[in-house]
């Protein structure tokens, strides 16, 4: 058997590392301001670009994607390398995956700012940027299965079969999820409309969290927790289970969503059962974790790394129960549309991802620089800040979020709602959003921390751009199954087949729910009196998706009797044929939205986006003078509408040669009844007069008896 | 208890040893757990049918002695018929105000439909009568279940409890729209003598509880209670003659009582 001599990669290795640091710090440094927007408006300086709803897709894509993926990409790249006893497959592929993924996060910082949004969560990236995704991905994925092919070790251990996974299943989430017709060079409609949208979103955006903040973890967990606590793995068996079981029930999970939505029945259950069935599947991972470090408790008194890795892996296992409690509808009606969501997720985000991704980093970079850490202290002193922080954070939003809850569905005792002005339970929980933003800069400090320590200890010594390692080669043909092996011990010598188990385990589920969906009539009932928008009310609707009102209002009565009473008639699945994309919006800041129209004369949507503090004292809604001065590109209003008779939206042939016209007749006649209410000089081409004209129309097809 | 090394499999991956562990039981029952309560779950809901579905569980929410009936005329589903909306009339605000242009928007429903009939051309009127093939409720048949508080002859409130009362669900949910000292902004001057829809507390109580929808003014029998609309009403009436600075142009009639 000859033994080959062979080197990995580290300078790509670093600088996704770099990147993780670079992108975690500008990350989390948006969310502490948007959280500090939530209790001082004002805060976005009377700048358009940045609001809360332009800033938090912001936050979001930055912290998932930018920090997170390039974690998981310093993760993947360092231990893939070890495990399989090979180089990556190209370092060109490599440096294209980096720049690439790069050049992706900074046009997102570019243009979510300007309202360049597709409004789908954590999907909001435009048409060319989503091929861009595709395309860098596809990459990712040669130079991962590439090197699989490649390597000198015959198994795959379990790491590898997460990192698979992972590749796969994003790549399929993230060409269905954006389908999407172009408009123009940076505007584009979705394929699927209302509830249809919604789902695939939903089944998206849940998987975004399974499949882009867990499973590539999962990977990182098993290289990097046994490598620091030096222990071996404590069950093999229970990794198979937990990996089979969990990439196969995690994609049905999506509909959890939108319980209590227009979603039909039987796809909302579909939802809650999957997720109470991933329980025990994702505490296989925590178990797994938890229990490698017997013999090593001691240790972790003493070792920072250790220390955040229990913590992480904790959280983990926290969120992964809560999740799915929350999937129960009597919870979820209490939780959903609430704070309690936003506390929920940042257990994740802080605990499970953050504190992971900072352990590894205080890992790997004295490894790659082939040095000691500079500051044990120092890590330590990140671990508290940041698990205090996380406490800071958690808390209040989970007090918010069920106090405003309760407030909304409060009754009199004589039948009425005991708090029917929607403002009065917003101030309710002001406060604990002042303390909530204490805890993210507790966390970001934290993050600075960190980067002192890792810039001393990089200073200290020097990469280890090519390290050295040797391995005999693979040379036999993969062996049948041994007498002692268990079955899937065949299966880990043999990626192809592998892959295949992966595709047919992570494509069920999606195909179950979302197919019924598209094609079978009967789970989107039709409601004759719903009409497609009009040509204004389609432009203020794409004012609306700019200014990301969907981050803070809701377009989805739910069917309780709290709702209907404040809101009016719960929402149906019939009313939102012709929305693509759809809103239902995910969090109520705000009222939800889907009955307002006719609610209030136009002049007092005019007074209230120019100036919300004078007609609601004390609202955190920020001010959006600049919708009055920008005038609508209504040349490409035609397109809009050609774009929707593709897509099967029924507007007569030959409508969009008289969309201006109707535009502008509808314009002028908002512009005359605001005069007639006493407001004398808007303009009847401006986004603020279409955005009146579709909050008019919404929820206004079927009618009040 | 097991001893390590005899668990210890043979794997090795860059140095990470893997150890024969059985899964622990209590997490296997677990799963079988969860794995049986989905199973039991679905069968309750989708397929006999034990359980109510959203919308009957919100009907029961609605009404304590609602059963599930078969579908109506309008219903748009799962046997769907809402206490609130109705589908069978497809009358829509919007199609209303397109309506309204022909005869003028200072019209009730049912006036608003038999004008639009008589003057729509013939081809027209069939697909109105295909529409609206139903009577209409018309604005004073809106006085059923003393809705519109015509039933009872109000009286104005004087004391001062009652009045710091009224003065609160003023400024809560009033003031937004017709200043906080009655002055008039986006809705009409509380504080003259002019009045669109009457100035007697009977008559400003029914606006209050009905509104009226077509010029902004939302129904608020759904928000306030009884008694705060008769205390917010008292206490418009102690504007009158305030004058306050910034006062509205009158708009409507001069009323005396």
């Amino acid at each position: 058997m000859s033994v080959e001599t062979f080197r990995y990669d580290n300078t790509i290795v670093k600088n996704f590392a770099f990147a993780t640091i670079l992108w975690g710090v500008v990350g989390m440094l948006v969310g502490l301001w948007i959280a500090l927007e939530m209790v001082f408006p004002s805060l976005n300086l009377g700048l358009s670009f940045m609001t809360f709803g332009r800033l938090r897709p912001l936050h979001t894509n930055a912290v998932i994607f930018a920090f997170v993926g390039n974690a998981m990409f310093m993760g993947i790249y360092y231990s893939l390398q070890r495990l399989l006893k090979a180089r990556m497959f190209s370092d060109f592929l490599s440096k294209i995956h980096f720049w690439g993924w790069q050049g992706i996060i900074v046009s997102a910082a570019l243009t979510l700012p300007l309202g360049i949004t597709t409004s789908k969560e954590y999907a909001e990236l435009e048409w060319p940027i989503d091929i861009a995704i595709a395309v860098i991905w596809i990459v990712f994925g040669i130079n991962l299965l590439g090197t699989i092919i490649r390597r000198r070790e015959r198994h795959m251990y379990v790491a590898v079969w997460f990192y698979i996974a992972t590749f796969f299943t994003v790549a399929m989430l993230h060409v269905v999820n954006s389908f999407e017709l172009p408009v123009t060079f940076l505007k584009s409609y979705s394929v699927y409309a209302g509830v249809q949208d919604a789902l695939v979103q939903w089944w998206y955006g849940h998987n975004a969290v399974a499949f882009f903040l867990t499973t590539p973890y999962l990977g990182m967990m098993y290289y990097f927790l046994p490598k620091a606590a030096d222990r071996p793995v404590f069950s093999y068996r229970l990794s198979i289970v937990h990996f089979w079981a969990l990439i196969f029930l995690y994609i049905w999970a999506g509909p959890h969503h939108l319980l209590y939505s227009a979603l039909p029945d039987w796809v909302q259950s579909l939802g809650t059962v999957f997720s109470i069935m991933l329980i025990a599947p994702s505490w296989g991972g925590m178990l797994n974790g938890l229990l490698t470090l017997r013999g090593a408790w001691d240790r972790v008194r003493q070792d920072p790394i250790l220390k955040m890795m229990v913590v992480a892996v904790t959280a983990y296992g926290m969120s992964t129960f809560e999740g799915p409690m929350m999937s129960l509808k009597s919870v979820n009606a209490i939780s959903h549309f609430t704070d309690w969501t936003i506390g929920h997720v940042h257990i994740g985000a802080l605990g499970w991802n953050g504190l992971l991704t900072f352990a590894i980093l205080y890992w790997l970079i004295p490894r790659l620089f082939n040095t000691k850490l500079y500051s044990v202290k120092l890590a330590n002193i990140h671990f508290w800040v940041s698990t205090l922080g996380i406490v800071f954070y958690a808390i209040p939003l989970y007090w918010a979020g069920i106090t405003q809850s309760l407030m909304w569905k409060q009754f009199t005792a004589d039948g009425f709602l005991q708090y029917p002005n929607f403002l009065e339970t917003v101030i309710q929980i002001i406060p604990l959003y002042g303390i909530r933003a204490i805890g993210g800069a507790l966390y970001l400090s934290g993050m600075f921390i960190l980067v002192y320590n890792l810039m001393k200890t990089v200073k200290s010594g020097s990469l280890i751009a090519e390290e050295e390692d040797q391995a005999p080669a693979l040379t036999t043909p993969a062996a049948a199954l041994g007498k002692n092996e268990l079955k899937h011990r065949w299966l880990e010598r043999r990626p192809v087949q592998f892959f295949v188990w992966v595709v047919v385990a992570v494509a069920i589920g999606g195909i179950i729910e979302i197919v019924p969906m598209l094609i079978v009539k009967s789970n989107v009932p039709t409601i004759s009196s719903v009409k497609p928008y009009t040509p204004l009310e389609l432009e203020g609707r794409d004012v609306y998706v700019a200014e990301g009102c969907y981050t803070c209002h809701s377009q989805m009565v739910r069917p309780f009797r709290s709702e209907t009473v404040r809101y009016g008639e719960y929402s149906k699945s019939g009313e939102f044929v012709y929305d693509h994309p759809f809103q239902w919006g995910s969090k109520r800041t705000g009222p939800d939205l889907h009955r307002i129209g006719g609610k209030y004369p136009d002049a007092w949507h005019y007074n209230h986006m120019i100036d919300p503090q004078a007609i609601s004292p004390g609202t955190i809604m920020p001010s959006y003078p600049w919708l009055e001065n920008n005038y609508l590109d209504t040349d490409v209003t035609a397109a809009k509408i050609r774009a929707m008779q593709k897509l099967g939206v029924p507007y007569e042939k030959g409508f969009d040669a008289l969309a201006y016209d109707h535009m502008k007749n509808q314009g002028d006649e908002i512009v005359a009844n605001l005069k007639l209410q006493g407001v004398s000089h808007a303009e009847w081409n401006t986004e603020l007069i279409a955005i009146i004209a579709y909050l008019q129309r919404l929820g206004t097809d079927i009618k009040a008896k | 208890m097991v001893k390590e090394k005899d668990v210890l499999l043979d794997h090795n991956y860059d140095g990470i040893m893997e150890l024969d562990n059985d899964m622990p039981p209590w997490w296997l029952y677990l799963f079988y757990i969860t794995i049986a309560w989905a199973g039991l779950y679905f069968i309750y809901f989708h397929v006999f049918g034990i359980g109510d579905s959203q919308h009957v569980s919100y009907m029961k929410q609605m009404n304590l002695s609602y059963t599930e009936a078969g579908n109506g005329p309008g219903a748009s589903g799962f046997g769907y018929q809402s206490p609130l909306y109705s589908n069978d009339i497809d009358m829509t605000p919007r199609l209303r105000k397109q309506l309204g242009q022909f005869i003028g928007n200072e019209i009730s429903f049912s006036d608003l439909i038999i004008e639009a009939k008589r003057k729509a051309s013939p081809d027209d009127l069939n697909k109105l009568n295909d529409i609206f093939p139903t009577s209409y409720v018309s604005a004073s048949d809106f006085d059923d279940n003393s809705q519109t508080g015509n039933d009872i002859d109000w009286i104005a409130l004087t004391d001062e409890a009652s009045l710091t009362l009224g003065k609160n669900v003023w400024d809560k949910n009033c003031a937004v729209c017709h200043l906080p000292d009655g002055g008039g902004s986006i809705g009409p001057n509380m504080t003259d003598e002019y009045w669109i829809h009457g100035g007697g507390i009977n008559d400003i109580i029914k606006i209050i509880k009905i509104g009226v929808p077509a010029k902004g003014m939302i129904p608020w029998n759904t928000t306030l209670s009884p008694d705060a609309i008769h205390q917010v009403s008292s206490y418009i009436l102690t504007l009158q003659g305030t004058k306050p600075a910034k006062a509205k142009d009158r708009q409507g009639d001069l009323y005396q009582p």
